[in-house]
């Protein structure tokens, strides 16, 4: 096990010319199921809990980079642009417009598909602000498709045969109705 | 069986992800996706703890969508053309029918989903509804019901009997029994609770206990219940609700709360009313609750002048503010001819629903700062003469009741 002089000469030796800038600001790195490897501010790694807990409860040296075989490259960069985000906005007053604006661009170019992913991967990554954001996004974009597009998005099989399904429709027929099913 | 079985999927969709959000639709969606599978309908219907757990984000939201109960209790052609009396024990009624109404026009029929007979709808909490059959000056048969799930559960009748009185009161014409429904939060405990009026120093307060499906009787003072005018108390802050009238005419009305969680009877207290009127002792109070929760008192007097006012705050008698107020003249065309009116709900903005019981009509008024009420909308009960009807707000939801222990 390293111990911390250790990390920071190690740091030192790998920095370019702001060597003093990054020396103050310490990186975790982690690398994803597709091989790509993650520079990871400090306080922004400490917003992911698997992370945080990986590193501080065996006090792990930061030299050791982080395996997340669960998590795609592109789902790392779109965890660490909220996290950045939050961490900035943690120092602000009133930062609650700019916020809104932000999510909103955040899951703009981002298929329900995609989003559904993302969502998982907040959830084993645990970080609870962004998966409680990501499921209510998920729910708005979903509440008034029909029960295909669901099974469809989940990935659920169907295991009424025709009869009970008929049945079970009959039960509340008004719930299936005035729905919006453009693809998404 | 798994909530989600990936078929050509690149990532493993953890079962906690999918419950929380499904957790954030609402109520029409989740009854929709009961189809996507058995699993997903047992979790949506059957899972007491996905219900509360539904419950409590939209509470947190604000997304909780209220619903008004539209109970038609028919009756067959009454003899001699006379019109249906709600106590009568011995009116041939036919089987209830419901029907659920969302915003002005948007009316379901709904499936009761039980072969009991005349039940009556008597009060909602949470979206769960107590149901009772009228019977020789009580409620018997009780059961609970989720109109927005099907969810369905009949109450034990209590093991001790209940006296068949006749009432002396002739100002109780209306009702013999006074009841109320409501949640302990704490422990998540939904009480129905019945009250007899008051023949001697002590009264029995009959509470069922949902959680440990037992009745109780607990002994009450009788000066906490005498002269009450209206059957259904109202829920406000884990506690039901009557006016008092200790001496009709003469004292101050006051009002009375039972406290679900401690089992007991306190005053709140009522707005201070105008005391330049004559006759001051003579309004009529009704308690109703404000969309939202908050406390709220119409009053009318001898005059046809009624006031809403509103309990800002819970229990602190400074908090009272006046809503609305007009006067019977006041009020929209629809009113012509209907003496009789009962709101179901009053809400924040204004918006009050009205049963016109005469015209088995419901109408929607808007009441604006210095202006008169204006009919908004307007729902006719389409029913053959014989029968009548009620309305009682609930809240949509997916709320159930674990097994019996």
């Amino acid at each position: 096990m390293s111990t911390s002089t250790d990390n920071n000469a190690s740091i030192t030796q790998e920095s370019g010319p702001s060597a003093a800038v990054q020396d103050i600001q310490k990186k975790i790195v982690v690398r994803t199921a597709d091989g790509e490897v993650f520079n990871l501010k400090e306080e922004v790694a400490m917003e992911i809990d698997i992370i945080k807990t990986f590193f501080q409860e065996d006090s792990i040296s930061y030299e050791t980079v982080m395996p997340l075989p669960n998590v795609e490259g592109w789902e790392m960069v779109k965890v660490i642009e909220y996290c950045t985000k939050h961490v900035e906005l943690k120092h602000k007053v009133d930062g609650y417009k700019e916020r809104k604006a932000f999510q909103a661009l955040f899951v703009q170019n981002l298929s329900t598909k995609s989003l559904l992913a993302l969502t998982n991967t907040a959830n084993y990554l645990e970080v609870k602000y962004l998966l409680d954001f990501l499921c209510q996004a998920v729910s708005e974009q979903i509440k008034n498709k029909d029960v295909d597009y669901v099974r469809e998005l989940f990935g659920v099989e169907n295991d009424f045969n025709d009869e009970e399904y008929e049945q079970v429709k009959a039960e509340a027929p008004w719930a299936h109705e005035n729905l919006n099913n453009d693809l998404h | 069986m798994s909530m989600s079985k990936m078929k050509n999927e690149s990532f493993d969709l953890h079962e906690d992800v999918i419950v929380k959000i499904l957790c954030r639709l609402p109520v029409k969606s989740l009854i929709r996706f009961t189809c996507v599978s058995k699993r997903w309908r047992s979790i949506i219907i059957s899972d007491p703890q996905f219900g509360k757990s539904h419950l409590q984000v939209a509470s947190q939201q604000g997304t909780l969508c209220p619903k008004v109960l539209i109970s038609i209790y028919p009756t067959i052609k009454a003899i001699q053309g006379q019109i249906p009396y709600p106590f009568k024990d011995d009116t041939p009624w036919l089987p209830s029918r419901f029907q659920s109404l969302e915003g002005y026009s948007s009316v379901n029929n709904l499936t009761f989903p039980s072969e009991e007979k005349s039940q009556r709808v008597m009060a909602s909490c949470n979206g769960l509804v107590l149901l009772g059959e009228y019977y020789k000056s009580y409620f018997k048969n009780l059961s609970i019901w989720n109109p927005s799930t099907g969810f369905f559960r009949k109450i034990p009748s209590p093991s001790f009997g209940f006296e068949v009185t006749k009432s002396t009161e002739k100002k109780n014409y209306r009702s013999f029994l006074y009841y109320g429904f409501g949640q302990v939060t704490a422990t998540d405990d939904y009480k129905p609770v019945l009250i007899k009026p008051a023949l001697g120093d002590f009264v029995d307060v009959h509470v069922f206990s949902l959680r440990a499906n037992l009745w109780k009787v607990i002994k009450a003072p009788s000066s906490s219940c005498i002269g009450w005018i209206d059957g259904q108390g109202s829920l406000s802050n884990g506690a039901i609700h009557w006016v008092n009238y200790p001496i009709y005419g003469v004292s101050d009305p006051t009002m009375v709360a039972f406290d679900l969680a401690e089992e007991e009877f306190r005053q709140v207290p009522l707005p201070v009313f105008n005391q330049n009127e004559d006759g001051v002792h003579l309004r009529q109070i009704k308690i109703q609750v404000l969309l939202g929760g908050c406390l709220c008192v119409w009053s009318q007097d001898l005059y046809g002048h009624s006031e809403f006012w509103v309990m800002r705050e819970y229990g602190v008698p400074e908090s009272w503010v006046k809503l609305i107020q007009f006067s019977q003249d006041d009020l929209p065309n629809e009113f012509t001819s209907c003496s009789s009116w009962d709101p179901t709900f009053v809400s924040e903005g204004g918006t009050m629903l009205i049963k016109l019981l005469d015209k088995k009509e419901l109408v929607w008024i808007e009441c604006r700062q210095e202006e008169n009420p204006v009919c908004s909308a307007q729902y006719r009960i389409e029913e053959f003469p014989w029968a009548i009807f009620d309305g009682t707000l609930y809240d949509e939801t997916l709320v159930s009741l674990p097994e019996g222990l």
